[in-house]
């Protein structure tokens, strides 16, 4: 088992390592700089390049970012001059991991739960009702979920607030949007998954040992068809805890979803790699937990261990 | 059994995760807003109206992007300046195009125009108590221009002497022309005479900065509610992610004039979210974007935010460098159609160049001097003209001969002002249009003299001081915008004269030049920006301006 992981982790410092070298010189290649006001004199451009260090060879700019990187330290950001990167970042993560972290139970219990009523009920009107709202949580967009339930929920009856994110009730109408999509997912998967178990031969060899029905679904119908979900959990846990920029903005949630989107506008060096990094982190974070995870659920996974 | 233990602990993991994150919202978040109860807005509470249950005025409004610094050096953006009015006070107050003594007392100028010298009050005090003196003006103009600081703002210090030429780095900073006579008199000397220096005074760039603070923080000055030191009549309570808080100065010396206990703005990215909240009475202000505009009608205001905008030209293009041809260009729009098919029309159509509204000798410069120098819907018979004696100066026998190639950023407005424009002129002249979308980033980096990279671009400007020099600089045949490569003689002794002449002399050298500039056609003008606004009735004195601002709220007051 250490072996396992210590190849995972190993793998996962070399991911990240690729990852922010090539997305270093992509920023690098996009068309304009960090200094577009198209009012800065070339002087000031010059100046501003020089105290970013901007101006020093690509290849120079590359080890001194990549030393930093060692250090934790992201730099200075350009379009927030008088602040690093890790100061936004460490300012803006508690917010999106707040929100990730509401979107995910939500998603994950009620996803759960909905599918498996829905496979226990396969073909029924329980089932349709099921389907039904699975198949509208993985079609309609966040912005237009969002913006229904901020309609009718907030400005329409007035039951939760409309913006802003300081209380309980603040949190309700964004981690649903933002978790809506993942709960459809979650749901449409267990219920698949739980169909494909019931036709395995243990189950019937279960039944037909006199096993009673409530004791095959919970011991071995649903403990086998909940690997699949254990799987797109990695991705989704990274991608939904480090911000996303349509709810945040729609519910004016000061978490990182902004970052994604200004960082590549504004051609913020500094931001755009402190993003990438945290995210490719964060991510491959993830997913080496989940790795790890069905290594503990399900032996055989464990490759080259005992 | 070892396994079922495995499902019931996952469950309960998965349970307890549910109840941990359906009860509290997380310390850390907590503990950033932890200042939120200080304005009275209690989590989950709402407030009704601008006033907050302990009975203070709070003025809340929202920005769609957070403040990039609260260091008066580096802010750049006009929202960042707004925020820097309120809470540095500099040598003079341009309240709304008024001017009004703020830490100086008075000032007298030099026969030449060149000399200002500043008596400064003895009674203001920064926020940590100390007094603010003639060498906190001194050392904050020295850093706006210096190399080292690299501060974006640096062109406009290029007002002061030697200002271009230390950003340049080609004199030592102690060269640049202001000088603190003793702790209560500034001198400072300008480059060339400027009327309108004054004007200027209140502009972020310009405001007082205390140097040891700038040392103790280092970069990170101006990064946070406590990196800064205040003078005006606000100072920071809170400054990060999503909110910036700002509480009366009880210490300013003017503090009997200023109604409001605090400020509060948001940043809301979504501007039909912070019109929804305005409705719900969350906010005192909300602009409000033109698709929601008829909703609201008769609660909407508006204010010319400076911006002008145009079709820019390049006359480095054979058939643009024909002015018969652009004159034409400029007859066939139909100004009043774009305005209504571009921007539902809320934005007024422009048939000059410079903005109306900047100060003319003694009133605005466009009453002094009214110029209409393209009809409002066109004159197609004329744009006929102009295109029949073009193509017989070009040697064309068709105008489908002629194509451009329009350059326009990728945001929705620029590219319904595009596909509008280049309609225009394919229907009415019969020329060919290729409208090619890059980033916005992209598109300002191409605003260079001697591209070839566009023959028409999209673009505009927004003026640094109220004057019309300020939007007739741009095109001096060697000014360093000169992005529309036009080249007029007359046109550059014009602006010429403007420096060596004052008041009304002055003035109709400007004019003049405008003049000159669209009788070349030289760019055709189509717009001046106006952002729609609603304000609470609770708000009484709230002002919108143009320049170094957008809403001043210093007077303003909250009465229920």
């Amino acid at each position: 088992m250490a072996k396992y992981i210590l190849k995972r982790v190993g793998i996962s410092i070399v991911t990240i390592f690729v990852l922010v070298s090539v997305v270093f010189f992509l920023a690098r290649l996009m068309p304009g700089g960090p200094f577009n006001d198209p009012k800065l004199s070339a002087t000031a451009r010059e100046n501003l390049s020089a105290y970013y260090g901007f101006d020093k060879p690509m290849f120079e700019q590359y080890l001194t970012y990549l030393g930093n990187l060692i250090h934790g330290n992201f730099g200075f950001s350009t379009k927030y001059p008088s602040r690093t990167v890790n100061d936004l970042l460490a300012g803006a993560f508690p917010y999106s991991a707040d929100l990730g972290i509401r979107a995910l139970c939500f998603a994950i219990s009620f996803g759960l739960v909905f599918g498996i009523i829905s496979a226990l009920n396969r073909g029924n009107k329980i089932d349709l009702i099921f389907v039904i709202i699975a198949v509208f949580g993985t079609s309609v967009p966040d912005f237009i979920m969002g913006a229904l339930l901020q309609h009718f929920f907030a400005i329409k009856w007035g039951l939760f607030p409309i913006a802003q994110y300081k209380g309980f009730s603040y949190t309700i109408l964004p981690s649903i949007g933002l978790g809506f999509y993942t709960m459809a997912s979650v749901s449409r998967i267990m219920r698949a998954s739980m169909l494909e178990v019931v036709q395995q031969d243990y189950i019937k060899t279960a039944r037909s040992k006199g096993i009673s029905r409530f004791r095959v679904t919970w011991k071995h119908q649903i403990r086998n068809a909940i690997m699949p979900v254990v799987t797109i959990l990695g991705p989704t846990v990274a991608a939904v805890l480090t911000g996303t920029f349509v709810i945040e903005s729609l519910f004016a949630i000061p978490g990182m979803g902004k970052y994604y989107v200004e960082s590549v506008q504004n051609n913020d060096y500094s931001l755009i790699l402190g993003m990438t990094a945290f995210y490719g982190t964060f991510l491959v974070f993830c997913n080496m937990i989940v790795d790890i995870l069905y290594g503990v659920i399900d032996p055989r996974v464990r490759i080259g261990g005992k | 059994m070892r396994k079922r233990k495995l499902i019931a602990l996952c469950m309960a993991a998965v349970m307890t995760l549910s109840a941990a994150g359906c009860s509290t919202p997380s310390t850390s978040v907590e503990e950033t807003q932890g200042a939120a109860s200080e304005t009275g807005e209690e989590a989950g509470g709402d407030t009704s109206g601008g006033t907050a249950a302990n009975g203070e005025k709070i003025f809340r409004y929202s920005n769609t992007i957070d403040i990039a610094t609260i260091d008066p050096n580096k802010s750049n953006a006009v929202a960042d300046s707004t925020v820097c009015y309120h809470i540095f006070d500099g040598l003079y107050r341009n309240v709304q195009g008024t001017l009004q003594p703020a830490v100086a007392e008075s000032y007298e100028v030099s026969d030449d125009g060149l000399v200002y010298t500043f008596t400064l009050r003895q009674d203001a005090k920064w926020s940590d108590g100390q007094t603010v003196t003639a060498h906190d003006f001194e050392y904050g103009m020295k850093r706006l221009c210096d190399p080292a600081a690299a501060c974006p703002g640096s062109y406009l210090g290029a007002v002061l002497k030697n200002g271009a030429a230390v950003s340049a780095e080609e004199v030592p900073v102690d060269e640049l022309g202001v000088k603190a006579i003793d702790d209560f008199t500034l001198e400072i000397t300008l480059e060339n005479p400027a009327d309108y220096f004054v004007s200027m005074l209140s502009m972020a760039a310009f405001m007082p900065v205390r140097q040891d603070i700038v040392e103790q923080f280092g970069a990170e000055f101006g990064g946070g509610a406590d990196k800064q030191v205040y003078n005006g009549p606000f100072v920071v309570t809170e400054y990060g992610e999503g909110k910036l808080v700002m509480k009366k100065n009880e210490n300013y010396y003017d503090a009997d004039k200023i109604k409001l206990d605090g400020v509060e703005l948001l940043t809301v990215a979504d501007k039909t979210t912070a019109v929804s909240m305005f409705d719900a009475g969350e906010l005192d202000l909300a602009e409000v974007p033109s698709e929601l505009a008829p909703q609201y009608e008769g609660q909407v205001l508006s204010y010319y935010s400076g911006a002008n905008d145009y079709a820019a030209l390049n006359h480095r293009n054979t058939y643009l460098a024909n002015k018969n041809l652009r004159l034409a260009m400029n007859y066939a729009i139909n100004r009043e159609e774009y305005n209504l098919l571009a921007h539902n029309g809320l934005y007024e159509p422009n048939l000059r160049y410079v903005l109306p509204q900047v100060r003319g000798v003694e009133d605005e410069y466009g009453t002094e001097y009214p110029l209409e120098a393209f009809p409002l819907q066109g004159d197609m018979d004329k744009a006929k003209e102009y295109l029949d004696t073009a193509l017989s100066d070009l040697g064309l026998s068709d105008p489908s001969e002629i194509t451009f190639k329009l350059v326009v950023a990728d945001t929705d407005d620029a590219k319904k002002e595009a596909e509008v424009v280049a309609n225009q002129w394919q229907n009415n002249l019969g020329i060919n249009i290729e409208i090619n979308m890059v980033p916005y980033a992209t598109k300002n980096s191409m605003l260079v003299p001697g591209s070839d990279d566009y023959d028409i671009i999209m673009s505009g400007w927004a003026p640094d001081y109220s004057d019309p020099y300020s939007y007739l600089e741009l095109w001096y045949s060697t000014s360093r915008y000169n992005y529309l490569n036009y080249d007029s003689e007359a046109y550059d002794q014009y602006l010429d004269a403007s420096k060596t002449t004052t008041g009304k002399e002055r003035m109709d050298n400007l004019f003049n030049a405008e003049k000159t500039l669209l009788e070349d056609g030289a760019l055709v003008p189509l717009q001046l920006r106006e952002v729609q606004y609603m304000v609470s009735d609770r708000v009484q004195n709230l002002g919108a301006y143009f320049i170094g601002l957008n809403y001043d709220y210093m007077y303003a007051d909250i009465v229920e």
